[in-house]
């Protein structure tokens, strides 16, 4: 998973661990609270991604 | 959640103010257990639904707004402006916080002696862990009801406050949901759901986090890169074969120019034409000097046309789009290179940047400040600038370009002229020899004739395969300034290519770590469940789980009916299967290795439980106490005094604390610690 892929991609593992314990936790409390409707946590979820691989740019 | 203490103010029976501390594992690990004694109508009930009034706001007494104490409420006079608080105040413990839920009421007798009452209000606070200071949970009811949410549900907590059969919340239809988010495997549901869009698919879903990062990967311009790059690689590989065809035509060259000097030599030997070959070789020199030269012409006619053609052809689009510009009366007054943001600046130092002072109001001020006008972003004027600047650069390149290119055709044209004139003399002589017939020239002649007609054809066919690696040459350097120019464009989708990988990645791990897991805990929790009730249970019933998470008991195979005392007991091995899974699954997550997701799944919750053994006889109520003692995080019973004797052999060495209700009268009853 964390290896180069053809395209010269390579996830780095600190940040991945990061981010499921971040969407996790996002839709742990979502779970209780109902708070975001599905398209709210679709766009959450990606700034979560987009701010802990935003390093790489 | 673990609960701390309860604080009463003129809360229903609870005059005045008065607290009960619970015993929780934080203080000692082995005592879990608060006992709350009181007979029928003592206030346990009231105990147990405090907290739901607390902490959702909820009144489940059969009249709602019996909240101030009946005492308190008697005495108030009929004056709006006098009014009296009921409060209750919950210390509790979440993930290491501590929170303090605090509700109050007022209420008040109106002139015609109505009580009337303003609506409970919430306050919430919690000791920052970093800074150890009171914060406040929310400054409105809806972000106070959000915090609690966050921490148990309302629609959760009816597992864990018992109202006695009142609400056997296990009878509902479907509690997959409740359950799993209890345990949080809903989160997990819920996080592929957005990740992928439905399992079911192998493709993530347009709407999906994964399948909007794919179209947003899908510019266009990858595609046109990737084309350009093929283009590229094609005209490489084209550009290849003509080299090694013109290498081919070279040795050919090569081959029949040794012939012909071979032949040259053997004219050259015959006396007397020494002069005449003299001559011969010197034309010969002259001719292979003047093909190489107009080779090189060749090479540079072709090149010159691959790199600088554009400008030519071009030109008259630009100046066209000058025109209309021109006609358009578009101003021009721009400076270049300097912007607004720029202008602004020197404005406010009030300097200019020649030393002149920039007062406002003065003329020079004015005269700075007007270029506001003239420069981006409000005016497209030194873009035209720019343009009108890369119109004279074009024009001045298409120039030029002409000229230099007339010039070289001419050149080629002259070094055609020498190399025939050269033949022809070359001709000449060789016929002046055998007309002489000093020498037998006939044979080397017809030699020499066949090779220098297939050395012309040889040149030629040379000349064409040199025009072709120009035009192939001009293909690669455009296809390579698109792919260049395109790739920068597709940094953008390289970056949602990286978007995608994260998540996919994500997806792929909660899908490997949790797609299974709800099957496993599921079976756990029947488990847990039918060990929990046949512990409880001093008969036997088989025990399971379907889908939606509802209890079946059998016996023998046939449905058992679940009536009275077994249902009291079904509902607590039910709740009592869940805490305990739940503490179990938070325990194991933490003790995990993997540094993934080190967020626990499970979490601790507190039993509180009224009548708990109305329908108990004195082995059920032992065993039931003892049961769920063992596998609560916290329990806290309230129960009669004649359920106490039975239930204390259950839980011996687990009680922390217990208080005893003295009912004074109908309105009034005071908490008493029991030592």
């Amino acid at each position: 998973m964390f290896e180069e892929d053809d395209d010269g991609i390579k996830l780095d593992k600190a940040k991945f661990v990061r981010m499921i314990n971040r969407v996790y936790k996002k839709e742990r409390i979502n779970s209780k609270t109902g708070a975001n409707n599905d398209k709210q946590m679709k766009t959450q979820i990606e700034k979560i991604i987009e701010e802990e691989a935003g390093s790489n740019f | 959640m673990l609960l701390k203490s309860i604080k009463y103010h003129n809360f229903r029976p609870f005059i005045g103010d008065q607290k009960i501390i619970l015993s929780s594992p934080n203080d000692d690990l082995d005592k879990n257990v608060t006992i709350i004694l009181g007979d029928n109508t003592f206030g346990k009930s009231t105990f147990v639904l405090s907290f739901i009034w607390c902490l959702y706001g909820e009144s489940r007494f059969t009249k709602a707004n019996d909240i101030l104490n009946k005492k308190i409420e008697k005495e108030l006079p009929p004056d709006p402006s006098i009014k009296e608080k009921a409060i209750v105040e919950i210390e509790f413990e979440d993930e290491n916080i501590e929170y303090t839920m605090r509700r109050e009421q007022s209420f008040y007798r109106n002139e015609n002696g109505q009580i009337k009452s303003d609506g409970s209000k919430p306050r919430l606070t919690y000791i920052d862990p970093e800074k150890h200071e009171a914060k406040s949970g929310g400054l409105t009811v809806s972000e106070i009801n959000m915090n609690i949410k966050q921490i148990l549900p309302k629609d959760l907590s009816t597992f864990f406050f018992f109202e006695g059969e009142k609400n056997n919340e296990i009878k509902r239809k479907d509690l997959g949901q409740a359950v799993r988010t209890l345990l949080g495997l809903e989160a997990f549901n819920k996080m592929m759901e957005h990740l992928h869009g439905s399992s079911s698919d192998k493709e993530p879903t347009a709407t999906s986090v994964m399948g909007d990062y794919l179209k947003k990967q899908d510019d266009g311009s990858n595609k046109k890169a990737k084309e350009e790059f093929e283009r590229k690689e094609r005209a490489e590989n084209d550009l290849n074969s003509i080299k090694e065809k013109i290498q081919e035509k070279d040795n050919e060259i090569q081959n029949y120019e040794e012939l012909i000097d071979k032949v040259n030599e053997r004219l050259r030997e015959a006396e007397p034409s020494k002069e005449m070959q003299k001559r011969r070789d010197l034309i010969a020199k002259d001719l292979k000097d003047a093909e190489d030269s107009l080779e090189r012409k060749y090479n540079q006619y072709f090149r010159a046309f691959s790199s600088n053609s554009f400008s030519l052809f071009v030109y008259p689009l630009l100046e066209s789009a000058s025109n209309k510009l021109e006609k358009m009366q578009v101003n021009d007054k721009g400076i270049k290179g300097i912007e607004a943001s720029a202008i602004n600046e020197l404005l406010k130092r009030g300097v200019c940047l020649c030393g002149c002072d920039l007062k406002e109001g003065t003329a020079p001020y004015k005269n700075v400040a007007k270029y506001i006008d003239y420069v981006p972003p409000r005016s497209i004027g030194t873009l035209v600038l720019d343009m009108d600047e890369m119109l004279v650069e074009e024009e001045d390149k298409a120039k030029n370009f002409a000229d230099s290119y007339e010039e070289q055709y001419k050149e080629i044209v002259k070094l055609r002229e020498k190399i025939n004139n050269l033949e022809k003399e070359d001709e000449a002589i060789l016929q002046n020899l055998k007309e002489i017939g000093v020498i037998d020239t006939e044979g080397d002649e017809s030699d020499l004739s066949k090779y220098k007609m297939k050395l012309q054809e040889l040149r030629a066919e040379k000349d064409h395969l040199n025009s072709k690696r120009g035009s192939f040459e001009s293909e690669i350097q455009n296809a390579t300034k698109n792919y260049n120019a395109l790739i920068g464009k597709s940094e953008s989708a390289r970056k949602y290519k990286v978007y995608y990988k994260y998540a996919e990645a994500i997806y792929n791990w909660v899908s490997k770590n949790y797609s299974n897991k709800e099957d496993e805990l599921r079976d756990r929790l029947a488990n847990n469940i039918s060990e929990l009730f046949n512990n409880m249970y001093s008969g036997h019933r088989e025990i399971s789980i379907d889908k939606l998470y509802n209890m079946k008991m059998t016996f023998q195979g046939d449905i058992v009916d679940d009536t009275g005392g077994l249902r009291v007991i079904e509902y607590f091995a039910y709740v009592g299967g869940l805490v305990k899974l739940a503490h179990e699954v938070k325990v194991e997550r933490e003790k995990e290795d993997d540094d993934t997701a080190s967020e626990a799944l499970g979490e601790e919750y507190p039993l509180v439980l009224d009548a708990a053994f109305s329908h108990a006889d004195q082995t059920h109520t032992k065993n039931i106490a003892r049961e769920l003692s063992k596998c609560a995080n916290q329990l806290i019973f309230a129960m009669m005094k004649k359920d106490w004797t039975f239930a204390k052999e259950g839980l011996e060495g687990k009680v922390g604390r217990m208080y005893e209700l003295e009912k004074i009268d109908e309105t009034e009853v005071h908490i008493k610690e029991v030592q």
